[in-house]
């Protein structure tokens, strides 16, 4: 298989061809879902590292499961979600009892100018609010907002309802305009 | 439902702060672990399967394979009709062999042009 003809196969498609032997298969997959997981996972555990470990776990997990998988039962993306959400919530229980100020700061890699020093303080003060989020309303508005997913998917991903999905964001939105309120004018917003 | 104070950030200012998000892009490292693990569990494709020999094929193949099954079933079908049917050509001899007759009487006719090739006559001086 081509990669340049791998943009019209479908996730599900790859993953039989991963199945069946295709040597770059899997080279594809994960350019799709590597990154999608890894934001999510950072957003979630404001750990690079930790966030990898999730990302190379779930992608294991889904090599693993793909000689059963059933095409056309769910998205590997929605799938790879899920598992990544399960694994993150698996880590933030470990961590209960560990204050808010031992969290590492999220790393940023983006360069040193000052031409985009805003742009990181910005960042830095949505993972913080977003981290006085409950877990679950994290991952709806990191899962919606962030990652761009529709309601249906992250319902499948956090397994509840789509009106439930609704309720989890717009709650989550709401508590973070308020954690922000206070650093509008720093933030130039 | 409960409305953010006034002084909440606005959904515009919020909406700009979600677009902004950096993403990290896996690193090398990480995919190459990544990669790694997908080389390790991935199926590999197996030969296509032989097909199945039971007993009566291993037997088949060492007599030589069907050319000679096919030989040894006619020659047991001919002999098996032979055995039922008893064509006239035969019967007459075998009747002649075990009843009364002569052994000469019973060779007459089973050797080909008799008297032409084969002097029978030795068999009367036994």
């Amino acid at each position: 298989m081509a990669l340049d003809q791998s943009t019209q196969v479908s996730d599900d498609a790859l993953l039989a061809l991963y199945a069946n032997g295709d040597p770059l298969a899997a080279a594809e997959l994960t350019q799709r879902l590597a990154p999608r997981l890894l934001s999510f996972a950072n957003r979630m555990l404001c750990d690079l590292a930790e966030a990898e470990d999730v990302v190379q776990d779930t992608m294991l997990r889904l090599w693993k499961i793909a000689p059963k998988w059933v095409p056309g039962a769910a998205k590997p993306s929605t799938w790879a979600f899920r598992v990544a959400s399960n694994l993150c919530t698996d880590r933030l229980r470990k961590r209960r009892g560990v204050g808010l100020d031992e969290i590492a700061e999220p790393v940023s890699d983006a360069p040193d100018m000052e031409t985009q020093l805003m742009q990181t303080e910005r960042a830095t003060a949505l993972d913080d609010a977003l981290q006085t989020l409950p877990d679950r309303q994290r991952q709806a508005v990191v899962l919606r907002h962030i990652e761009g997913l529709s309601n249906p998917d992250i319902a499948e991903i956090l397994e509840i309802s789509t009106e439930a999905v609704e309720s989890l964001t717009a709650r989550g939105k709401r508590a973070l305009a308020t954690a922000l309120a206070s650093r509008k004018e720093e933030l130039g917003l | 439902m409960t409305r953010p104070p006034k002084s909440a950030l606005d959904e515009g200012a919020l909406d700009a702060l979600f677009d902004a998000a950096p993403k990290p892009a896996p690193s090398a490292a990480l995919t190459a672990r990544i990669l790694r693990d997908a080389q390790a569990h991935q199926p590999q494709t197996a030969p296509p399967a032989l097909p199945q020999r039971g007993l009566f094929g291993a037997l088949a193949n060492a007599l030589g394979g069907w050319p000679t099954l096919g030989g040894l079933a006619t020659a047991t079908l001919a002999g098996l009709y032979i055995g039922i049917a008893q064509p006239d050509l035969l019967s007459g001899q075998i009747i002649g062999v075990t009843a009364d007759a002569t052994e000469e009487d019973a060779l007459t006719g089973l050797l080909p042009g008799d008297s032409l090739f084969f002097d029978t006559a030795f068999l009367d001086e036994g």
